[in-house]
């Protein structure tokens, strides 16, 4: 799944390296505009909605994290 | 009660003096009688109207904590106290929460939804009668529009607090924040009087962890919050006052002054603006550095931005901030939007979704951040003007980097970005422009003004009210503003100012305190200028 999702952000968010850091949020790397278009790629391939309470930098701040919140949408 | 008349002068000084002398745990209560006070200044019926409000949201909120705790949903803490969260890419952050199931949620949703319409109902409902009610019953029968005009009228900041309290309640309901049981500590979070008259637009969450752990200021932050609560009143008095005489004076009659001034006028527009807000926000944040509070930021050095996306994260933070949060992602991330943008592409392509995707919840953020500033068509105009700007910078960025290298631009350059800062500031005074003008009707008006015959230089620079001394002063002002907001994004400068030698630095704090009393205007018969957003 990891490397789908790397896959799918890439085309969408060609601009952003999102293995070149921890902090994708906190450091301003992704900005709202990208937030966005990240949940709204992720939302149309893995059918997943996003709570608003899960839009938090410690879900979005890492490929993993990124990863990790789809999964846990994806079982609950 | 203005923050540039002498009453408040005193009123500050005698709530400093008892705050210096009041015991840590009572602070929090002198501040509440004293923002209660500041605001009954402002009439009866605006604290009735602000009170109701109060309760309303905190009893929606406390309504939500219930609901949450029925759901097991009690845990998600308060947001961060992060202080530059309003200005980041921004989403507020969680201190844990639980992990429901999805059908928990769902419940949860159902029932907490009531209280959410409730409270943010209720807000709504009050701001929308008094900016527009009053308004449309003019327009409908003018008479009784006349008659009933008691009846409608703006209390003092209920658009900044409407705000603060619809997304207090959304945080609660997002489980991104606790609400506060206790009333007193969320009413003064409310009606903090730094912060009532033009925000920064507060995030309760942020604010209310402060006013439980008040303190004595210790000398560094009393003399450190006078100095910026000083340069506060330079801006406001000695520059926004004085170019408001000429702008005031060309705009009100465009086509009789001249192009030359007409011109100016809608240079110097931005300035005045800034200068006028910025200088009420250096007020608010020195009274709260000395009362041992750190509010948002509004301003980050604006005219430094090299395009409108980035003025925008920098020209009144918070309230960008709270589009952001509270419309922009909410719209963005809705299923109905996502569902529509998955029927675009699966009609239209790739391209023509994203570009849907960016512009639906930034027309809506957009729209509303018109009708926030006013109730004239100008202001959806004026909303309409950057959900263009702003839309069109994001689908076309592609096109407009392709072109930059076809031109072979150098776009770290010096000169490109300055390039790119003059043209983010002409954007923004055309913007200016549609809302300066007295309505939309007259902005051909304003414009034909540009195009008609210049008057001579003297009158162009100097017959407006300013004289030659007051246009030379305002335009050495300009710069000045630039260079001490240049300076600021490398560090502070009233530490700079104390590390100087002690006959250097006081020179420095004589001159700002010399330059208020001798060139600010006041004028004969001197009546304040309100704060441009006060009126808000």
């Amino acid at each position: 799944m990891r490397e789908r999702v790397l896959e799918i952000l890439g085309e969408a968010l060609p601009q952003i390296d999102f293995e070149s850091s921890d902090a994708l949020v906190d450091d301003g790397i992704l900005d709202s505009l990208s937030i966005v278009t990240l949940v709204s790629e992720l939302s149309m391939e893995y059918g997943v909605v996003f709570d608003m309470a899960e839009l938090v930098p410690e879900n979005l701040n890492s490929i993993d994290a990124i990863v990790e919140t789809v999964r846990k949408l994806q079982e609950a | 009660m203005s923050f540039v008349s002498l009453r408040f002068l005193i009123f500050f000084a005698v709530v400093l003096a008892a705050y210096m002398v009041v015991p840590d745990r009572h602070k929090g209560k002198l501040l509440l009688l004293a923002s209660l006070f500041f605001y009954a200044c402002s009439g009866a019926g605006s604290l009735l109207f602000l009170l109701a409000t109060s309760l309303a949201v905190y009893g929606a909120g406390i309504w939500l904590m219930r609901i949450r705790e029925r759901h097991g949903l009690s845990g998600a803490g308060s947001p961060s106290a992060k202080g530059g969260d309003a200005a980041k890419g921004g989403i507020a952050s969680s201190n844990g929460g639980n992990a429901p199931s999805r059908g928990g949620i769902a419940a949860y949703r159902k029932e907490a939804r009531v209280a959410l319409a409730a409270g943010v109902g209720f807000c709504l409902l009050l701001w929308w009668h008094c900016k527009y009610m009053g308004k449309i019953l003019s327009l409908l029968s003018p008479r009784a529009g006349e008659s009933l005009d008691w009846a409608f009228f703006v209390p003092l900041g209920i658009s900044y607090y409407t705000l603060s309290c619809i997304g207090y309640l959304a945080d609660v309901y997002w489980r991104k924040g606790d609400a506060e049981e206790n009333y007193g500590r969320f009413l003064l979070a409310m009606i903090y009087f730094p912060q009532i008259v033009e925000g920064p637009i507060a995030r309760y969450g942020r604010l209310l962890p402060q006013l439980s752990s008040l303190r004595r200021p210790g000398l560094g932050d009393l003399c450190g919050g006078l100095q910026l609560m000083l340069w506060g009143y330079f801006k406001k008095l000695v520059v926004a006052d004085r170019i408001a005489i000429y702008t005031g004076d060309v705009l009100g009659n465009p086509l009789e002054c001249g192009g030359l001034s007409v011109l100016i006028a809608l240079l110097f527009s931005p300035f005045q603006l800034y200068a006028d807000f910025s200088g009420c926000m250096d007020i608010a944040y020195g009274m709260s550095q000395i009362f041992g509070i750190r509010l948002d930021d509004n301003f980050l050095h604006p005219f430094f931005s090299r395009s409108v996306p980035e003025f925008w994260r920098r020209w009144h933070v918070t309230l960008g901030a709270w589009f952001k949060d509270y419309v922009y992602f909410p719209v963005a991330t809705s299923p109905r939007i996502l569902s529509a943008s998955r029927r675009i592409k699966e009609r239209r392509g790739a391209a023509v979704q994203r570009a849907f995707s960016v512009a639906a919840p930034l027309f809506c953020v957009w729209v509303l951040t018109g009708a926030w500033h006013g109730t004239g068509l100008d202001y959806i105009v004026w909303g309409l003007y950057y959900w263009a700007l702003i839309s069109g910078s994001a689908i076309f960025a592609g096109w407009f980097k392709s072109a930059a290298e076809r031109l072979g631009i150098d776009t770290g350059a010096p000169w490109w970005r300055i390039v790119q800062m003059a043209r983010t500031y002409l954007v923004f005074a055309g913007g200016l422009l549609l809302v300066n003008a007295g309505g939309i009707g007259r902005v051909p008006r304003v414009i034909m003004g540009i195009f008609s015959p210049f008057a001579p230089m003297e009158q162009s620079l100097f017959g407006h009210g300013l004289g030659k001394a007051g246009f030379f002063l305002a335009v050495l002002c300009v710069p000045l503003l630039l260079i001490v907001d240049k300076a600021q994004e490398s560090g502070s400068i009233r530490e700079r100012i104390a590390a100087l030698p002690l006959p250097l630095r006081w020179a420095v704090y004589y001159a700002g305190i010399l330059a208020v009393l001798v060139f600010g205007v006041y004028g004969v018969g001197y009546d304040p200028a309100s704060f441009v957003y006060e009126a808000y």
